[in-house]
């Protein structure tokens, strides 16, 4: 598989919470890429650490958690050694993001188009004037009718999906190179979810903007995504193309996934679950997350942590998939 | 104890749970001038809603947020008190009791919610907040701590779950107490809203299995608010499909997916994530939202995302068609069957 060139590369990225003693881990060692107009999944039940990952990247990390070890690497320049005040001009301008709730991302004492301008003006230097013809295209990008009047609105104004609409045209107002979209659509209704993913699919398209799309719905990453990375307990157990993923599922915990999404064509009856749930963080033994709530679960996978298998944009952690 | 006015023993063709004709309207805030003036803009959260949910049916209400189904499901137990029409249950209207006279109904139709952050008390323990539930159905307080613990285990939860405060749970532990405190008053209806749309689709499967189970044991009759169709049609006898405070269409879950008659239910049932499938048929998402609240709207309330709306849509608002014992569209395309 010829990969695009990298936008962004994560490797070793390990994030932790409390104390470099008494660590608890919730990201173990991830390493992934994300190419240039590139749109990739990354898909895990809550708790497996997708968004701290998410964070981890952004170096948005909530209080009393940090990256302990690994780097992330901007078109080839490590965002290590940046200091905050250099990390603030990369966000917004080279990556930015928008989360599941956007009631909570919109200052609710500003207009809109006041938060568009900001967000404009930070990283360009126009005048005000220019920046609130910048904001109405926007608005007019993401689908907003009647834009020019719109800026003058308050985000309560606004139903929860024009919000995310809203979010999304400052998240790529300054045509950011990687948009994190952390379940931009769980908090919405399923038709104004196909509209944001169909809106997020054309922004791709005319902007050229790679994706990192965080959710735990694997059909709907499927819709958009061009690769996929499943995570579990804090590692990515395996990824690959969508196409591939979907055909031929290597990793149990992946399995079950696709099994247990419901479909329209599935008759009535018993849904398929996976018995049990995610380990706690700082209990996990160190040998296979998945093993106590796997269906193929051998001796070696509690002693030992299974190999992981890559090759050209596909890889697998599970003794399983070994020779 | 209020005396409790519902005969136990239905009268052949009486549904457990009738709706008539049920609305709610809600005045909005309006401007001085125009309260002046008597102009008060209102909305009609609910807006004529009629139907009957027999003994033992699982009846799925979807819609998109705003549709009224909430508020639908409010009325049903009785949280709500409808503007118009008659709640039935068990042939006895229940749509203007008040206060005590509402114990007997309250104890037999329970409701399940959403976010069990709000509807848990975080400051009590899971134990203390079923006995509180057991109390209140008058159980003694020497037998409560054991049928809470036999709820716990109905519920698929360990003993040790009842020292324990609700953000000590997972969210699926946390809604497994919910449906445990519903059912201490050994419930005959349970109306779910929204009980699994905050939880990991791994989790959803496992409650939507307990309440299917719990449904065979306990002989529960279940209404299941939801916006998500796929889950609906797995479970449920009948789905009723809201848009603006009305059904729009009603049927039996194999009917309404495979043959969909409203143009809604279709909008719905396409905006369903597909997986592959999706990826390959990508079709045009359903346009705009819901009318806003206080918006009137002539003819059928749909017509302005409808993709196939004609004249008459403009002008008149469609009647229901039955186009089977089992199915009912509220649509001007629907030629065939006959106006109820």
């Amino acid at each position: 598989m010829n990969l695009p060139e990298a936008v962004v590369e994560v490797s070793g990225l390990h994030v932790a919470f409390g104390p470099a003693g008494s660590a608890v881990e919730v990201v173990r060692g991830v390493d992934f890429s994300v190419g240039r107009g590139e749109a990739v999944g990354l898909v895990g039940e809550s708790g497996s650490g997708k968004s701290m990952t998410a964070l981890g990247i952004m170096r948005l990390l909530p209080r009393g958690s940090r990256v302990a070890a690994g780097s992330v690497r901007l078109n080839g320049c490590s965002l290590h050694g940046l200091s905050d005040r250099e990390m603030s001009s990369v966000r917004g301008r080279d990556i930015s993001m928008i989360f599941q709730d956007p009631l909570t991302s919109l200052n609710p004492a500003f207009t809109i188009g006041r938060q568009l301008t900001d967000a404009i003006r930070t990283h360009q230097a126009i005048g005000r004037n220019a920046a609130l013809d910048r904001a109405a295209e926007l608005l007019a990008l993401v689908g907003i009718a009647g834009p020019r009047a719109r800026l003058a609105a308050y985000p309560h104004e606004f139903s929860g999906g024009m919000r995310q609409r809203v979010a999304i045209a400052i998240a790529v107002a300054c045509q950011p190179k990687l948009l994190i979209a952390d379940e931009p659509t769980t908090a919405l209704d399923v038709t104004v979810q196909a509209q944001v993913v169909e809106l997020l699919a054309l922004l791709r398209e005319e902007l050229g903007i790679a994706i990192l799309f965080i959710s735990h719905n694997l059909d709907l990453v499927a819709e958009i995504c061009d690769r996929v990375m499943v995570m579990y307990a804090g590692e990515i157990v395996e990824a690959n193309s969508v196409h591939a993923l979907f055909r031929n599922p290597r990793h149990p915990y992946t399995q079950q996934l696709l099994r247990c999404i419901p479909r329209l064509s599935d008759g009535r009856g018993e849904l398929p679950t996976i018995p049990g749930a995610p380990p706690r963080f700082g209990a996990r033994p160190d040998s296979c997350a998945f093993a106590p709530r796997c269906d193929y679960v051998h001796e070696r996978c509690w002693h030992t942590a299974p190999p992981v298998r890559a090759d050209a944009g596909s890889r697998v952690a599970c003794w399983l998939a070994s020779p | 104890m209020t005396p409790d006015p519902f005969p136990d023993v239905l009268s052949p063709g009486t549904p457990l749970l009738q709706l008539r004709n049920v609305t709610k309207i809600y005045q909005l805030r309006s401007a001085l001038w125009d309260r002046l003036h008597r102009r008060r803009a209102t909305l009609a959260a609910v807006g004529g809603v009629s139907l009957a949910v027999d003994a033992g049916d699982i009846l799925g209400v979807v819609g998109e947020s705003g549709s009224g189904k909430s508020t639908l499901g409010k009325i049903v137990v009785r949280l709500i008190r409808p503007t118009e029409g008659a709640v039935l249950y068990r042939g006895v209207d229940v749509s203007a009791q008040d206060g005590r006279a509402l114990l007997p109904y309250r104890q037999r139709v329970q409701m399940i919610f959403q976010d069990t952050h709000s509807s848990l008390n975080p400051r009590k323990r899971v134990g203390r907040l079923l006995a509180e539930a057991l109390a209140a159905n008058g159980m003694k307080r020497d037998s409560r701590h054991g049928e809470a613990a036999r709820l716990l285990r109905l519920v698929g939860l360990d003993q040790v779950v009842e020292t324990r405060y609700p953000h000590e749970l997972s969210g699926g532990q946390r809604q497994r107490v919910g449906i445990a405190r519903s059912l201490c008053m050994r419930p005959e209806l349970l109306v779910a809203d929204e009980p699994v749309s905050a939880l990991d689709v791994s989790l959803q499967g496992q409650i939507i299995n307990l309440l299917t189970r719990l449904r065979a044991e306990l002989g529960l009759t279940m209404i299941f608010i939801s916006h998500d169709l796929a889950v609906v049609g797995r479970i449920c006898t009948r789905i009723a499909v809201m848009y603006a405070g009305r059904i729009v269409e009603i049927g039996r879950p194999e009917d309404l997916m495979a043959a969909p008659v409203h143009p809604y239910t279709r909008a719905l049932i396409d905006a369903v994530p597909k997986g592959l499938d999706g990826r390959a048929h990508r079709r045009k998402p359903l346009a705009g939202a819901p009318p806003a609240p206080g918006e009137t709207v002539t003819g059928c309330p749909f017509r302005s995302r409808c993709p196939e709306a004609m004249a008459i849509c403009v002008s008149q608002m469609p009647d229901k068609v039955r186009l089977s014992p089992d199915h009912d569209v509220v649509c001007h395309l629907a030629t065939r069957g006959e106006c109820v």
